[in-house]
C-alpha cells in the first residue's frame, strides 16, 4: 500500500448547492447560455453530466455560459426558457413538468437535448437490468419501479431533438431507440477532483508499490448494484490471497467482501462510501484497481470513469474488456484487461510487472489527463451541444 | 444426523454462512408451521391436524428429479453477438477434464465457429473461472470473445438467466438436457452424450426419465466415440442415428506422453478405483488384483500398485499384507504427470463406452487392461496397448497376464504406442461436429 500521509483528507462539501438566484445569474452572465435540468442534485450522474459540464462552460472567457436547475426551480420555468439558448435534460424521468419545460423551449424555437449515462431508457431491457443488478425479482415493486423508470426515461428522451452520452456504444443504443442524433461527451474529472488527484500522484512519485510490505487490490463501488460484478473476481482473489501473503484486498462503498473472503481476516479491509474527492486518496493508496464487469448489453454501456479516476492518482487498473474499457485501456501499457476466466492469471501478470509499475502508472496518468480532465473538454462539449 | 450435518457443511461451503443461517431458519419455520398448523402471511386457510403429513404428488415427483428442474430463463433482445451456452453440473477442480473438459472444448469451438460468445452455466457448484484458462491454454484454443459464467442451482429458484432467440445450448447429461428442454425448444439444444446414461440406473423412474430424454426426436446429439454411437443406435435409438454425429476424442502429446518413473526399480500398476461409480467395477477389480497377486501374475517385488480415483477405502491386498498407494482427487496436471509414469493400468468400465482412462493411459505410453461390453470388443484400433478382457475372473486374469507381459516388452510396447491411431488435436477431432452444429439454422 502507498503512504499518503503528506496528502491529508480534505474537508469536502458538495459545491453545487447554490441558491436559485445565483444559478439564474449564471444563466444571464453571458450572451449565450445553456440550461441544464436534472431532477435533484446527487453525487453521481448529476456531478458528471451536469455540474462538471457547467463548470467547464463557465470557465475562463467566452460568450457561452451555463447553469443548472431542478424540479423545485420550475416556478421560474419561463424565465429560464427565455434566458437560455438551449436546454439539456440530464437523466430525468418524464412527467408533466418535463413536458412543460420542453414545450417552453420549443415555443421559442429553441433546441432540447437529452443526456444520459446509462442504458436506462428501453423497457425491452428491464429484465436484463434487474438481473444484472441482482435485484429481488420476487418483489413486484422492483418491476413497477424499473418499468416505470425506464419507460419514463425513454419518453423524456423521445421528446428531445438530440442526445448526448458518454460513449459510442450507448450512443448507438440511443439513436436506435429514439431515432435522434446523438453525440458523445465522455465523463471527466472536475477541477477539485483533479487537484487532489495530482497531489496524490506526486506523493507517490518516490514510492514503490507495496512499500509497507503489502500489495492491495481495491474494489471501489459507487452504488450497491455491483454484487455480481464483484462476484466475478472473488474466486481469483481467494486463490491469490491463499498463494501470496503479500496481498491484501480493499473493498470500498456499498458492497461487502462476502463470506468467502472473510476468512482472510485483516488482509481484507472494508471502507464505507467516500465523498468523491477523498475517494481519490483511497484509490491512490492501493496498487491495483479492479474493475470486473458482467458481460452484456447493459454493462457494455458503462463509461470508463473508474479507469481514469485510478489513472489520475497513479493506480493501475485491471478491467473486464467491456466495450469502453477495451478501448480506454491499452493492455500492459496503461493498465490491464482481463476476461472473466483470466483474473487470477492477469493479476499475477500485473504483480510480475511491479518493476514497471511507475512507468505504466505514468502513462496511464498522462492518458487520463489528456482525455478525461476538465480542461480538455470545452470544445468537445460545445460541439456536442451544436454550439461550435 | 451425520447426513444432515454433511449437507449443511456442503451448503455452507457453497453459499456462505449467512445463506446457511437464513436457509436453516426458513426450514425451522416451515417445520414449525407444518407442526402447529400456522400459515405464512397471505395463506388464509389454516391446516387442520388431518392435513399434516400429506405431501403434494407433484412436489414429491419433482423432488425425486430435482436435478431436472427447468432453467429459469427470460428472453432478452438479441445482443450484437449470438451466444452458445454450455449447461453442466460443475467445471471445478476434479471435474474440468475428462467428459466435462470435452464439453468445454466443444462449446468453445462451436462458439468460435458461430462467431458467438460463450456462457458456462453450472448447476451444482459456482464455477471457478480460472480453470477455463488452463483448459484453453492446454489445448491451444483461442477465444475471440468474453466468456460468461452463470450459476443456476436447481435448489435456488431465484436464479435467472437471459436468453435470446437462436441461442444454442450444449447440454452434458440427460438431466441438464431435461432442465434445458424445460425452458427452450429441443431443436435449440445439442446434447453431448458420452455414456449410455441409462446404465447409470436400475430399471426404475430415473431410468425411465433418462430414456425419455434420449428418445426425444427433436434433440441433436454429439456422441463421444463411434462405439457408443453404434451401441445407442443398435439399442433402438433411431433418433440418434438421424440427429447424431459421432467423434473420437483427442489426446494432445503436450499433455499425454510417456515419462520416466521416479525409479524405485519396480514397475507401476495403476488401478482406476472409484467405488461409488458402479460402472467402474471396483469390486471385480479388487477380485482380479487379489487373484493376480496370489497366482504370481503380478509379483509385488516387481510391481508397485497404485489406486487412483475417489473415495477409495483403506484396502490391503495380498491377504492383508500389502497396502497399495492411494491417489485421490488429483488435479489434471498431477493426473497427467502420474499417468505418464504408469506401465500397466487396470481400468474397468462396465458400459460400451471406452471411457477416458484407457485412452489417457495408453496415450501416455502405458499398457491398459479394460473389459469387453456389448459392441466394445476390441480397442486395438485406437492402440494395440489397450487389451480387452471378458468380465469373468479367469479370462480377465488371462488378459492381465498379457498386459503384464506387454508392459515388460519395451520394444513391442513402444512400437504399439508409436502406431496408435488416436487423435492428437481437438480441432481436428471435433471438426465435423463443429461444422454440423456450429452453423446456425
Amino acid at each position: 500500500m502507498f503512504s499518503l500521509s503528506t496528502v491529508p483528507a480534505v474537508p469536502h462539501e458538495d459545491p453545487w448547492h447554490l441558491p436559485l438566484q445565483e444559478r439564474m445569474r449564471l444563466l444571464a452572465r453571458r450572451p449565450r447560455a445553456v440550461a441544464y435540468f436534472y431532477e435533484q442534485a446527487d453525487n453521481s450522474t448529476f456531478r458528471y453530466r451536469v455540474h462538471n459540464m457547467v463548470e467547464v462552460l463557465n470557465d475562463g472567457e467566452g460568450d457561452i455560459g451555463a447553469s443548472y436547475f431542478f424540479h423545485a426551480d420550475l416556478t421560474r420555468l419561463e424565465e429560464i426558457a427565455q434566458a437560455a439558448e438551449l436546454l439539456v435534460i440530464g437523466r430525468t424521468r418524464y412527467d408533466h413538468r418535463v413536458n412543460r419545460l420542453v414545450a417552453a423551449f420549443r415555443r421559442r424555437g429553441k433546441r432540447v437535448l437529452f443526456d444520459v449515462d446509462d442504458f436506462v431508457f428501453d423497457t425491452d431491457y428491464v429484465h436484463l437490468l434487474v438481473n444484472t443488478l441482482d435485484l429481488d425479482a420476487d418483489n413486484p415493486q422492483v418491476w413497477n419501479d424499473w418499468f416505470a423508470y425506464l419507460s419514463r426515461m425513454g419518453a423524456a428522451l423521445k421528446l428531445c431533438d438530440g442526445g448526448i452520452t458518454t460513449n459510442e456504444y450507448l450512443a448507438a443504443r440511443m439513436r436506435a431507440f429514439a431515432g435522434i442524433p446523438v453525440e458523445v461527451v465522455p465523463n471527466f474529472m472536475n477541477r477539485e477532483q483533479l487537484a487532489l488527484s495530482e497531489r496524490v500522484f506526486e506523493a507517490k512519485a518516490t514510492q514503490s508499490p507495496g512499500q509497507d510490505g503489502l500489495i492491495h487490490l481495491g474494489y471501489f463501488s459507487g452504488s450497491p448494484s455491483h454484487n455480481r460484478d464483484f462476484a466475478m473476481v472473488v474466486p481469483a482473489l481467494e486463490e491469490l490471497l491463499e498463494e501470496d501473503e503479500r496481498l491484501g484486498v480493499v473493498v470500498v462503498g456499498y458492497i461487502e467482501a462476502g463470506p468467502r473472503l472473510e476468512r482472510f481476516g485483516s488482509r481484507v479491509k472494508r471502507y464505507p462510501f467516500q465523498d468523491y474527492v477523498n475517494l481519490q486518496r483511497l484509490i491512490g493508496s492501493v496498487e491495483f484497481n479492479l474493475m470486473p464487469l458482467q458481460f452484456n448489453t447493459f454493462t457494455d454501456c458503462k463509461s470508463e470513469l473508474k479507469y481514469f479516476e485510478a489513472a489520475a492518482v497513479g493506480t493501475l487498473s485491471i478491467a473486464s474488456p467491456s466495450h469502453v474499457y477495451a478501448r480506454a485501456i491499452d493492455h500492459g501499457v496503461t493498465g490491464f484487461l482481463s476476461r472473466s476466466y483470466e483474473w487470477a492469471g492477469v493479476i499475477r501478470q500485473a504483480l510480475g510487472r511491479l518493476g514497471e509499475y511507475r512507468a505504466i502508472a505514468a502513462r496511464a496518468h498522462a492518458d487520463a489527463l489528456g482525455k478525461y480532465a476538465w480542461f480538455t473538454q470545452r470544445d468537445v462539449i460545445l460541439r456536442a451541444l451544436g454550439l461550435r | 444426523m451425520t447426513n444432515l450435518i454433511e449437507r449443511a457443511l456442503r451448503f455452507q461451503r457453497r453459499h456462505g454462512t449467512r445463506r446457511l443461517i437464513r436457509e436453516g431458519w426458513a426450514r425451522v419455520a416451515r417445520r414449525g408451521r407444518a407442526l402447529f398448523g400456522v400459515q405464512p402471511p397471505g395463506q388464509e386457510t389454516p391446516l387442520s391436524l388431518a392435513d399434516i403429513g400429506w405431501v403434494s404428488a407433484a412436489e414429491l415427483a419433482a423432488k425425486q428429479a430435482q436435478q431436472c428442474t427447468a432453467l429459469r430463463l427470460f428472453t432478452s433482445p438479441r445482443p450484437a453477438l449470438p451466444r452458445v451456452s454450455i449447461v453442466t453440473d460443475s467445471i471445478n477442480k476434479g471435474s474440468l477434464y475428462g467428459g466435462v473438459g470435452t464439453a468445454v472444448i466443444l462449446g468453445c469451438l462451436i462458439a468460435q465457429r458461430r462467431g458467438a460468445t460463450l456462457r458456462i452455466v453450472t448447476r451444482t457448484e459456482r464455477a471457478q473461472p480460472s480453470g477455463l484458462a488452463g483448459v484453453l491454454a492446454t489445448y491451444g484454443i483461442e477465444m475471440s470473445h468474453e466468456v460468461e459464467f452463470a450459476f443456476a442451482p436447481f435448489h435456488d429458484e431465484r436464479h435467472q438467466l437471459d436468453t435470446h432467440e437462436g441461442e444454442l445450448f450444449l447440454t452434458t447429461s440427460w438431466w441438464t438436457t431435461a432442465a434445458t428442454m424445460g425452458s427452450v425448444p429441443a431443436a435449440d439444444i445439442v446434447y453431448l452424450l458420452q455414456e449410455d446414461e441409462r446404465m447409470f440406473y436400475p430399471h426404475g423412474d430415473e431410468h425411465l426419465r433418462c430414456s425419455r430424454v434420449l428418445k426425444d426426436p427433436q434433440l441433436r446429439f454429439a456422441i463421444n466415440t463411434r462405439l457408443l454411437f453404434d451401441h445407442l443406435v443398435a439399442s433402438g435409438l433411431d433418433n440418434v442415428a438421424h440427429h447424431g454425429l459421432a467423434f473420437e476424442p483427442a489426446f494432445p502429446p503436450q499433455v499425454f506422453q510417456p515419462r520416466h518413473s521416479a525409479g524405485t526399480g519396480k514397475r507401476t500398476l495403476m488401478f482406476y478405483a472409484r467405488p461409488h461409480n458402479v460402472r467402474n467395477l471396483f469390486y471385480f477389480g479388487l477380485e482380479v488384483l487379489e487373484a493376480a497377486i496370489a497366482r504370481g501374475v503380478v509379483k509385488l517385488d516387481e510391481w508397485d500398485i497404485v489406486f487412483v480415483g475417489k473415495d477409495i477405502p483403506k484396502i490391503r491386498l495380498d491377504a492383508g499384507r500389502y497396502s497399495p498407494r492411494r491417489l485421490e482427487n488429483l488435479s489434471w496436471a498431477e493426473y497427467a504427470e502420474f499417468a505418464s509414469t504408469v506401465d500397466l493400468a487396470l481400468c474397468l468400465m462396465y458400459t460400451p463406452h471406452p471411457s477416458y482412462p484407457p485412452f489417457d493411459l495408453s496415450a501416455s505410453g502405458a499398457v491398459v487392461v479394460t473389459n469387453r461390453f456389448g459392441n466394445k470388443q476390441d480397442l486395438g484400433g485406437y492402440c494395440r496397448n489397450i487389451l480387452c478382457g471378458d468380465t469373468d475372473l479367469e479370462p480377465m486374469l488371462g488378459t492381465l497376464a498379457q498386459g503384464v507381459a506387454l508392459a515388460c516388452d519395451e520394444p513391442q510396447r513402444t512400437a504399439n504406442f508409436r502406431d496408435r491411431r488416436m487423435q492428437a488435436d481437438w480441432h481436428a477431432a471435433l471438426a465435423q461436429v463443429v461444422d454440423r452444429f456450429g452453423t446456425p439454422g
